[in-house]
């Protein structure tokens, strides 16, 4: 811990002060726990100025945690002492050399942010990163619009993780910023973002971890490309150029400069600290710690401000937000609204009740979210005026000011003008208007100055005679006419609303107008009481209207509700662009998806129930008909909740190539087709690994070095290509090179040698290249870092198989060859064909079913008495009795009388006889885990129709048990013992 | 080895008399044949009729199938075949507990089939005593947690863990 990391605890405590609430006993001694831990954090040689302050300060926090009325009288001498602790530092720190310390430190979430955004952000972090990606690669290949996205995607990020405290983020992404602008060479600037933007999904990590990840690796990484490119000029103070762009829009950002000393300035490749200098800079230019500019120019004496009205302007702004960003501006806009209502309401509040800490602290925090989020959005304007009257209520917080009269009307016309800029804002997507400030906005500013350096406005009054009511005192100033008085006081009588409230409704008056009336009602009451009215009794009655902006009452949140709708959200209505999403939980999706599941069942339970069918009734029938489309709909919709596209596991392929193609030495490009194609996410979860082995297999063994393939008249470059689309209710990933394609004769002699075959075997050609699944076996002459190990494509087929899919290999020698992924539309669900056999059901996946049929005596063949033939069209499959691998008693035993299912696995068919067929239909997966012994025979069980357990064959298990002999050498012997019935 | 056991009871040591104490608690007891078994009461979800259970082909000797709870597919244990007695007829006492068991992959649920359910008991730990002591095959017996004693009778106080779990 340095000096200048003590500064910005201090700091941070600070904040925390701010936003304490002494209520909370549990807060308290957080905070003071914080406190002390800074202490002893400090180096050693601290002056003991500063040691006994802090000393101070703690028995401070002690007190509050015994005794909390203690806290109105010792919170500003806390202040006092932080801010001679900050002056102590800054003398000393002129003075000292800063230290250069690496320290691994926990993150802590910056107290204007709940944990909820936090996660939120994170877990959406992970597809921008791909997004990116996928940009950085389009770049590479040429697509110039990338550029500017790319560095709009960074500018979000910095200016989210500034808001969320990520200062080490937010570094990084203003320094990549500079580096994608800068006119580096696009490999240059390719390698370095990519470099970027794996570290920055490391960090991500850990700040989900809330450790603090160390970003000196690749700052100075970014640092330096930057140097080398320019190594004659000095490397360029972009932090600088920042600020002047922020200053284009802040004028009076005098104290910014404060917190920088010159001497800061030192250049940036010395300081490979986590948190530099510059990185403060940034700190400042961002939003959300803008407020401790003002702490400053309380706790020190600042150069005074201009008393002369500055004429505040601001850039117009020119909708061309991406979709990203109007996407954030709708939800601004929206919780900006809420949170000018609210202040509405406390506003009122305070006038009818007077004022409390909790309703200053409330009306605070709106301003607070509304700074930061405007900031990064970039909204200048208002994060200014959100910023002055948030200056403004942080005095009234330390008590320096007096919330009343004068300083209530500015927060109102702050309300108010914020309302209109929210409102043009709105416009400007929705119609594509330019947003230009607002009149009014730069005398308000001007207000809130002078109110900051102490010259309050005039609190408005209104005329008003003792004993007058809201609505009488609105009247005769002119405010509102008789009429709608009346009318509204009926409107009132209906709802149940008082007339404040109703009048706020139909917005017949601003929220300011009945804090004016409330306030004037309250101050000719008290000189009315004073004086002793002998109509006393009425003034109890009187009393009420104010009453109705209490906060805890249900008809204020009515008002609340009702404001909402009027005034923030006007998506739904126009704003066929501002597309709203929500974000939920996705364990829910899948517990609904999962209902769903049981919901189909039941339907198909109930319908075919033999009591229901008896019913002959045209109705009933139609009835069941809409329940049974019902159903299917609800289906199909939960499914598509799960969906998400294949894009980002593409993307990620993509790079992969890159890497790839850079590690081998071959020139390989990339084809996608189809990444919008949709799968479940399970799926695409489980779908990477597989991809990455096929790919990376492609890559090695597939694509030949680029002297063989101009030798084969082949282009130099290899190509990759990925493939993604749907095809009757299945989806189709294609893995397609244009290398050598696979060696028959190869693999036949590695698989002989590997023993995974035998000499006597004649195996067709679909085996053979199957036989690149099997475990342990690899053809590559070397093992290279890519791939070679033969541990590759049976894991392949085994994820792919746990999907529920399967994999097809098409290959032609010299051409190339291609992985075709089938994979069903989800995981949850299957296609299965519902077979008997004895009394037993089992289900057979759709997807391995060939063909059925009931077979003539020509058709079977016995070799050795034993082993059991099926002739399909031409080619003599073996055949397997489900009831004699299962030891079914009563089955059918004539094969002739039965039915025999060809099934398919991996080129390999085989005959399975069953009893019947009873009928197709879909199926929810269910797993199955009977005890110790994995039963490989079944990949799962489903729920029948009539509430049974119906288990689902696993056909591949099947046909290698058939392949195996033990069927037929032991079971068969030993049946033939038993007397047939 | 009624010796040995007698010896133990006489001799109960400071760390049985505290596996007494850790076990004491209420069991739900069942039968097997003539002997009675227990089960801490937090390892039962509950208790169902014999109902319909698809036979699993090639599954351990002692699965007896797998059934729907509720749209969940559990497996169903015969007990009697896994403590390797007699498989015994259905009567219309048979039961299937459903019991949550713990193993290294974690939490399970799984019905076991039992004769009959009794009753739910309070066994405190002066009732208990430590699992016989089988010399050097103790290990055999690692499933029972000890036995408890009521009035006459003597209850096999079981590891459900254990007894499903391997």
């Amino acid at each position: 811990m340095n000096k200048k990391q003590f500064f910005e605890i201090l700091e941070e405590l600070e904040t925390q002060l701010l936003l304490l609430d002494p209520a909370d006993a549990s807060a308290v001694s957080q905070t003071a726990d914080f406190f002390r831990e800074a202490s002893t954090k400090l180096p050693k040689n601290t002056k003991k100025s500063i040691s006994s302050n802090i000393q101070k300060a703690l028995e401070i926090f002690e007190g509050w945690i015994s005794d909390k009325e203690l806290y109105s009288e010792t919170s500003c001498k806390l202040d006092e002492i932080i801010s001679t602790l900050k002056n102590e530092y800054s003398s000393v720190e002129k003075k000292e050399i800063q230290e250069d310390q690496k320290d691994e430190r926990a993150f802590e979430l910056p107290i204007w942010v709940d944990e909820s955004t936090f996660r939120d952000f994170l877990s959406g972090t992970k597809q921008t990163l791909e997004e990116m990606e996928g940009l950085v690669l389009a770049l590479e290949n040429g697509d110039d619009d990338a550029l500017g996205e790319l560095k709009g995607l960074f500018h979000t990020m910095k200016g989210e993780s500034g808001v969320l405290d990520m200062l080490n983020v937010q570094d990084v992404c203003h320094r990549i910023e500079d580096l994608i602008l800068s006119d580096l060479e696009i490999s240059t600037k390719v390698d370095v973002v990519l470099k970027t933007l794996d570290w920055l999904a490391g960090a991500f990590s850990a700040y989900a971890n809330y450790s603090y990840p160390d970003n000196s690796g690749v700052i100075s990484l970014i640092v330096n490309t930057m140097e080398d490119a320019q190594d004659t000029q000095e490397c360029p103070d972009a932090e600088e150029n920042d600020f002047n762009e922020s200053d284009s829009g802040f004028q009076d950002s005098e104290s910014t400069f404060y917190l920088t000393p010159p001497d800061e300035n030192i250049p940036v490749k010395s300081k490979p600290s986590p948190r530099s200098s510059t990185e403060r800079e940034i700190v400042i230019e961002n939003s959300p710690t803008i407020e401790k500019e003002s702490d400053i120019s309380q706790g020190q004496v600042v150069e005074p401000r201009i008393q002369a009205a500055i004429q505040y302007t601001f850039d117009v702004i020119y909708p061309n937000w991406d979709e990203e960003t109007v996407n954030m501006l709708a939800e601004f806009l929206n919780e900006g609204g809420e949170g000018l209502t609210r202040v509405d309401e406390i506003l009122i509040n305070i006038e009818s009740e007077g004022i409390d800490a909790e309703k200053v602290n409330d009306i605070f925090r709106a301003y607070h979210t509304i700074k930061g989020v405007a900031g990064f959005l970039e909204l200048k304007a208002i994060e200014k005026l959100a910023h002055s009257t948030e200056s403004l209520l942080n005095q009234v917080r330390k008590g320096e000011m007096q919330f009343e009269g004068g300083l209530i009307d500015l927060v109102f016309d702050s309300t108010e003008i914020m309302r209109i800029m929210m409102d043009d804002i709105r416009s400007a997507i929705e119609k594509g208007i330019p947003v230009s400030t607002p009149d009014g906005l730069s005398v308000l500013l001007n207000n809130l100055d002078a109110a900051l350096s102490g010259q309050i406005p005039l609190p408005i009054h209104l005329k008003a005679d003792p004993g007058d009511f809201i609505g009488e005192i609105l009247v005769k100033n002119e405010i509102i006419d008789e009429q709608t008085v009346e009318g509204a006081l009926k409107e009132a009588e209906i709802k149940n609303l008082r007339l404040g409230e109703q009048l706020l409704e139909e917005k017949a008056v601003k929220p300011a107008d009945i804090g004016h009336a409330l306030r004037t009602q309250r101050i000719t009451r008290s000189n009315l009481t004073a004086v002793k009215d002998p109509e006393d009794e009425e003034n109890i009655e009187q009393r009420e209207p104010p009453q109705a902006f209490t906060s805890n009452k249900p008809a204020q949140t009515k008002t609340c509700s009702d404001d909402d709708s009027d005034n923030a959200p006007r998506t739904d209505a126009k704003g066929a662009k501002l597309k709203e999403t929500v974000k939920i939980d996705l364990e829910k999706v899948d517990n609904l998806v999962e209902m769903i599941g049981e919901l189909v069942i039941v339907e198909s339970m109930v319908v075919s129930a033999p009591e229901i069918e008896k019913i002959v009734s045209i109705n009933l029938r139609k009835n069941i008909n809409q329940l049974n489309k019902i159903t299917r709909d609800l289906q199909n919709v939960s499914m598509m909740m799960r969906m998400v596209p294949v894009k980002g596991l593409f993307q990620k392929m993509a790079r992969m190539v890159r890497d790839l193609s850079r590690k081998s030495g071959k020139n390989i490009t990339m084809t996608q087709n189809g990444e919008t194609t949709e799968i479940d996410r399970h799926i695409v979860e489980s779908l990477g690994d597989p991809l990455v082995h096929m790919i990376r297999n492609s890559v090695d063994h597939g694509i030949e070095p680029e002297a063989d393939r101009l030798r084969a008249g082949k282009p130099a470059a290899g190509n990759v290509t990925l493939n993604a689309f749907q095809e009757g209710g299945k989806i189709i990933i294609e893995i397609i090179d244009d290398g050598r394609g696979l060696n028959r004769e190869a693999i036949l002699k590695k698989a002989l040698k590997q023993g995974i075959i035998a000499e006597s075997d004649k195996p067709s050609d679909a085996e053979i290249y199957n036989l690149i699944f099997a475990p342990g076996f690899s053809t590559a002459e070397k093992v290279t870092e890519i791939s070679g190990r033969g541990v590759g494509m049976d894991v392949v087929r085994r994820n792919i198989e746990s999907l529920q899919g399967k994999v097809l290999i098409e290959t032609n020698p010299g051409r190339g060859t291609k992985f075709r992924i089938v994979l069903p539309l989800t995981t949850a669900i299957i296609d299965g064909m519902i077979v008997t056999c004895g009394d037993s059901r089992y289900i057979i996946p759709t997807l391995s079913i060939i063909s059925s049929l009931q077979p003539n005596p020509a058709l079977l063949s016995t070799l050795a008495d034993n082993v059991e033939f099926i002739d399909f069209f031409g080619s003599i499959l073996p055949l397997l009795r489900l009831s004699r691998m299962f030891g079914i008693e009563d089955a059918i035993n004539d094969p002739t009388k039965g039915l025999v299912v060809i099934l398919e696995t991996y080129g390999q068919r085989i005959g399975l006889l069953v009893d019947d067929i009873v009928k197709q239909q879909q199926v929810v997966i269910k797993p199955v885990d009977v005890g110790t012994k994995k039963v490989e025979l079944f990949s799962g069980a489903a729920i029948l129709s009539d509430g049974r357990v119906g288990l689902i064959l696993n056909i591949e298990q099947i046909a290698m048990y058939a392949k195996s002999g033990y069927y037929n050498k032991n079971k068969l012997k030993s049946e033939k013992e038993m007397p047939k019935q | 080895m009624a010796e040995n056991m007698r010896e133990s009871t006489a001799q109960k040591s400071a760390a049985d008399q505290q596996m007494s104490e850790d076990l004491e608690g209420k069991f739900m007891t069942f039968k097997l044949a003539d002997e009675e078994y227990g089960l801490q009461i937090m390892k039962v979800r509950e208790i169902i009729g014999l109902m319909d259970i698809t036979r699993v082909p090639k599954s351990d000797y002692f699965i007896k199938g797998v059934i729907n709870l509720r749209g969940k597919v559990i497996p169903v244990v015969d007990l009697r075949l896994k403590f390797g007695m007699q498989e015994a007829e259905a009567t219309d006492q048979t039961v299937i507990i459903v019991v949550q068991i713990s193993t290294e992959h974690g939490e399970s649920t799984m019905g076991i089939l039992v004769d009959e359910v009794l009753e739910v008991m309070n066994i405190t730990a002066n009732q208990i005593e430590p699992p016989p002591s089988m010399g050097s095959d103790a290990t055999s017996l690692d499933f029972i947690l000890g036995i408890g004693k009521s009035g006459k009778k003597v209850i096999f106080l079981l590891d459900i863990d254990k007894v499903l779990g391997n």
